[in-house]
């Protein structure tokens, strides 16, 4: 077995903030250590995964350790009025900011009367 | 709508309420760990190691400005302190649960006589303030040549 495809034996759950827009939602999560490139963001059955790799490749002998190990990981249940072809992200110094937008409704349209 | 509920599916079962309260159990034990040196509202997590030239503190800081992190060292003390502001421009929302933890922290750390403060280096990138202090000459390991004859 290739030790480097084997999952973390632990994930960390980030830290998030749920913030209601009138566009729709955003959620916060505290992410440090991770860059763009490592995290994924992925959406099937109504659910959002985020998954944040974090590079821990310190060299040398550990002489005080805080932080906890592994990746990050969290799961979002997302309702049916959230639009999943446009959510976007974006990472900014350790926290990752995704936005899901609501469907809008249609519009009430005005039919001139001839 | 309920959205509250949904989007975290995590409070609505029960199995998932014992994660959730391991998960304040095990946050509990680190932080009355890290307790007597901190005075601060959050207490970011802290590294360090060294390697043969270098020792490196690390801490875990995200959603800082550079500006507002400050390290000083003084008799030998490497302190780092800052505050975390609530000024994303999406808390123009109303916000629905907050875990993440803001406001002023401290941490200190006292530095190996060997450490050489003058050359410190700090870096911040992506949320992780790391600070890098040379090694004196003298606390490097030396390799001696064994002649074999």
């Amino acid at each position: 077995m290739n030790p480097t495809t084997q999952p973390s034996a632990k994930t960390i759950r980030p830290a998030a903030t749920i913030i209601h827009r009138k566009d729709g939602f955003v959620v916060e999560c505290d992410m440090p250590g991770v860059s763009r490139e490592d995290v994924q963001l992925t959406v099937e059955k109504d659910v959002l995964t985020i998954v944040g790799r974090r590079n821990r490749a310190t060299v040398g002998n550990p002489l005080h350790r805080e932080s906890l190990g592994g990746d990050y990981r969290r799961a979002f249940a997302l309702e049916a009025e959230i639009d999943m072809t446009r959510i976007t992200a974006r990472t900014e110094a350790g926290v990752l900011q995704v936005f899901l937008p609501v469907i809008e409704p249609p519009k009430p349209r005005k039919i001139a009367v001839g | 709508m309920n959205l509250l509920n949904t989007i975290i599916p995590e409070l609505n079962s029960r199995s998932s309420f014992n994660n959730l309260r391991e998960h304040l159990n095990r946050l509990f034990e680190v932080s009355t760990s890290r307790a007597p040196e901190s005075f601060g509202d959050w207490t970011p997590a802290l590294d360090a190691h060294e390697d043969k030239d270098k020792y490196v503190v690390s801490v875990e800081v995200p959603g800082m400005k550079k500006e507002d992190i400050s390290v000083t060292v003084h008799d030998g003390v490497l302190t780092v302190s800052g505050e975390r502001k609530r000024e994303h421009e999406s808390t123009s929302g109303n916000v629905h649960r907050t875990e993440r933890l803001y406001g002023k922290f401290v941490r200190s750390v006292s530095l190996p006589p060997t450490a050489k403060s003058d050359q410190i280096a700090a870096n911040y990138k992506d949320g992780v303030l790391k600070i890098e202090l040379p090694k004196a000459e003298e606390a490097k390991p030396k390799t001696i040549e064994v002649k074999v004859s």
